[in-house]
């Protein structure tokens, strides 16, 4: 027997200048249909076939295809885009709002679907968000998941973090402000992934020593071109055991990473942990005494969420925390569990936000993001040299 | 050129598919039953494409046909016929 899905929600996506359109959502799964208000009435009672006609607009999306950090509700924003709708019956309908899982069949079928997704073409499984992402470049829109990655988070000739998204609206904007805060001259400072060296130029430029470590040789070649100051760089592949073993101990005031801890708690690869206790050891053996850790990473509550209701007054709506499908990141106390656990303590915790009226990115995309931080920011220090 | 024999030598020339006769091998979920990997998956969807000239869509990919080799002939096969 059809029953309307308890993920659903639903809501007018433009009430102003569209009432009659509404948005069904399924908050888990992120699928969406446009539909009119008479539909309504078919979810209370799916299976009670009706000779009547129903508008619907497909608007579901792939929306982070156009950016890690693009608006990730899933569908089309603004009714006016909506174009014009489709006409069906009642069958029809019902196919519809079960393909997008708003209407379902067997509850306890529906729920076994949060699973890991088996191959790049599986459509029953829903997945972890990398899996969604890999399977929408690399099977459906045939795109190199690598450069794409790349082209998320810096300028193309790689020598800047983009303006025109999150990354430069909330974190650049951030590490501008914070980073003279932080670095002092001659301060000695470990990049870990440092890509092409953009953030570690930012912190060389305010007067600190810095060696940038990455395993990509071609990012670490044009960072070394382009070293201003002291900066230096060097291929290094944090996942080979023993990597970082070559670096001299106690040799750093500070470490830095970002958008890259969570892979060890959440690993890229399903079943194919990343060594954290390793990595912990490597940063207590490397840091001077009374050295800081700075861990950058998309924040456990906020990064993804869907951006929901007018930009002036945005809301949310969480689905899951402690317990993620998605797996994209740990909740903050397994973030930092692991480290407290080591000797670490939290000497500082930041929660970047970008300015309502960022020129250089979407309204929508400012107003959420100056409400809701999508990167978190900790300072740990060893416990003994915190006190 | 005959889509049934160009799939099954395709998957011959990965290490083949289990079963005896030609129905069973029609039969087989070639990704449960691992014959080619997660991306090999996508080696097999541009040798289709470039042998039959036709572009798989994410609903054709997705569906319950294209988990099994017969059902993936069909698939060809349609997107053949609507060429």
């Amino acid at each position: 027997m059809s029953q309307p899905c308890p993920d659903l929600i639903s809501f007018l996506e433009s009430p102003a200048s569209h009432p009659d359109r509404w948005v069904l959502m399924n908050v888990h799964t992120r699928q969406c249909l446009g539909v009119g208000p008479e539909v309504m009435t078919v979810l209370a009672d799916p299976d009670n076939a009706t000779a009547q006609t129903y508008r619907v607009w497909k608007i579901w999306r792939f929306s982070h295809i156009d950016g890690l950090l693009a608006d990730p509700s899933r569908y089309k924003r603004d009714a006016a885009t909506w174009g014009e709708p489709e006409i069906v019956d009642h069958p029809a309908l019902l196919k519809l709002l079960k393909d997008q899982c708003l209407v379902i069949d067997d509850l306890d079928a529906y729920r076994a679907r949060f699973d890991f997704k088996k191959s790049l073409l599986d459509r029953q499984r829903f997945g972890t968000y990398h899996q969604q992402l890999g399977q929408q470049l690399i099977a459906f829109e045939r795109r190199d998941p690598a450069a794409w990655w790349l082209q998320q988070k810096f300028t193309p000739d790689l020598s800047a973090i983009r303006k025109d998204n999150l990354y430069g609206a909330v974190q650049d904007r951030f590490l501008d402000e914070w980073l003279p805060r932080r670095m002092k001259p001659g301060m000695r400072v470990l990049d870990l992934g440092c890509g092409a060296g953009t953030i570690a130029q930012k912190m060389a430029r305010l007067g600190a020593s810095v060696l940038g470590v990455d395993p990509n040789e071609e990012y670490i070649r044009l960072a070394t071109e382009r070293a201003e100051g002291d900066a230096t760089f060097q291929v290094l592949d944090l996942n080979t055991p023993g990597a970082l073993d070559a670096l001299p101990a106690a040799s750093f005031d500070c470490i830095y990473m970002s958008d890259a801890l969570l892979f060890y708690f959440v690993p890229y690869e399903p079943g194919k942990p990343l060594d954290l206790d390793g990595f912990i050891a490597d940063v207590k053996r490397l840091l001077k005494p009374g050295g800081t850790f700075l861990s950058l990473e998309p924040h456990p509550v906020f990064y993804v969420q869907p951006w929901l209701g007018d930009p002036a007054r945005p809301f949310t709506v969480m689905t899951e925390y402690l317990h993620t499908h998605w797996r994209i990141n740990p909740p903050l106390s397994v973030l930092a569990r692991p480290f407290l656990e080591s000797g670490f303590v939290i000497t500082g915790v930041e929660e970047p936000a970008s300015s309502r009226e960022d020129p250089h990115v979407p309204q929508r995309d400012a107003a959420f993001a100056s409400e809701f931080p999508v990167w978190l920011l900790l300072e740990l220090k060893l416990a003994e040299a915190a006190a | 050129m005959n889509v049934t024999q160009t799939v099954l030598e395709f998957f011959d020339s990965r290490g083949g598919l289990p079963g005896s006769t030609e129905q069973e091998k029609l039969a087989c979920a070639y990704l449960d039953a691992k014959v080619i990997d997660s991306m090999g998956i996508i080696d097999m969807i541009s040798h289709f494409e470039d042998s039959f000239g036709i572009r798989f869509e994410a609903d054709d990919m997705q569906s319950e046909q294209f988990q099994t080799v017969g059902g993936l002939v069909q698939v060809i096969e349609k997107l053949r016929a609507a060429a």
